[in-house]
């Protein structure tokens, strides 16, 4: 299967990116746009789960001193923070993996990708779960999905090279979930891919390329965003993912096709 | 009397801020790292929670009338939905 791949990321602006997301998703639903892989990064921010609230998942004063964006995606599962040392990735697709409208599935197929990526670029002793992957235990990995009408959009946040005392400093994670992953602080629990075995950004995006041409038969063609999903992500960006009440609160907020 | 829970599922963490009226639940908010698909039917699983009487039959009840519609949280069964709920009385 044929793949654009787009490129195009805003760094300095992580509510554009996730705006993207929605965009291309929508897109990719309406049956105007192809399946879509998608690089990006953000510089300093903390991204959250669409069902989580900023107060509850982050020390806002930190993130404020840091000047640490606050932003939400529109899927769900927990915050993860980004800088430039953490590479995301998007697969927006029209079901044909036999998804169906499996949610569980949807993770199973599109983690497949991503664990064969992992493997290319040689991490070692890989583990992974619904939507995580651990390296020697620890967590290089995080990722989340959706899925309508058969069609899927699946993400993922990797460590590579990310300040690991930032993302300690500004998440808080509950005592409960850090006893059940048997670790008492954050930093026990994570880790960067670079430490691990070497590789840095560039090779781990060419190893997501060869990951998922390998296991789901992905080919590629450089690609850009449409007129349609740059008017979208506008629109999206303006109404919904720059709003405090998406960001902060727990609204939801959906934005009607133009 | 406003209530609150911390629920952690085999996967996922489920917060609930309700307001408890005489047993009844009311004005419900469910947070947490888990999955929903469509994502926006925690909406409508808070609206149909409020109301409810938070025994285990009516919430188990409240909360089986909010699958029957379709939605999905892999990795989370209604059971944990309900428990996190019931956990608001605990106060745990």
């Amino acid at each position: 299967m044929e793949v654009r791949v787009v490129e195009e990321d805003y760094p300095d602006d992580p509510h554009r990116n996730l705006a993207v997301d929605e965009a291309v998703f929508r897109e990719v639903e309406a049956g105007r746009s192809p399946t879509t892989l998608r690089f990006y990064r953000n510089r300093n921010a903390v991204i959250l789960g669409c069902f989580q609230l900023a107060e509850e998942e982050l020390d806002l004063d930190y993130a404020a001193k840091k000047q640490i964006e606050i932003a939400k995606r529109f899927t769900g599962g927990g915050a993860v923070y980004h800088d430039m040392g953490d590479l995301n990735f998007s697969v927006i697709s029209k079901d044909s993996f036999g998804i169906g409208l499996n949610v569980e599935r949807l993770f199973k197929t599109m983690m497949s990708g991503a664990v064969a990526s992992l493997n290319v670029a040689g991490v070692p002793e890989l583990a992974w779960g619904m939507n995580d992957v651990t390296s020697r235990k620890k967590k290089i990995m995080g990722a989340a999905a959706t899925l309508k009408k058969g069609v899927v959009l699946f993400h993922a946040a990797l460590l590579v090279n990310t300040d690991l005392n930032e993302l300690a400093s500004v998440l808080k994670v509950p005592g409960i979930k850090l006893k059940d992953k048997g670790v008492q602080t954050i930093l026990e629990r994570v880790a960067n891919i670079k430490e691990l075995c070497g590789k840095d950004i560039e090779d781990v995006r060419k190893a997501i390329l060869d990951g998922y041409a390998k296991e789901l038969g992905f080919s590629y063609a450089p690609g850009s965003l449409t007129d349609r999903e740059r008017a979208l992500t506008d629109r999206l960006y303006s109404e919904k993912y720059t709003k405090d009440s998406w960001n902060r609160g727990r609204e939801f907020i959906h934005v009607e096709d133009a | 009397m406003i209530v609150h829970s911390l629920y952690k599922a085999p996967k996922g963490l489920i917060r609930i801020e309700a307001d408890l009226d005489s047993g009844v639940l009311a004005s419900v908010r469910i947070t947490g790292d888990f999955f929903m698909v469509p994502e926006e039917s925690i909406s409508a699983l808070e609206r149909h929670l409020e109301g409810v009487r938070l025994d285990q039959g009516s919430v188990s009840k409240a909360i089986d009338d909010f699958y029957s519609s379709g939605v999905e949280t892999p990795m989370l069964g209604r059971d944990d939905m309900v428990k996190a709920v019931m956990g608001v009385s605990s106060g745990s």
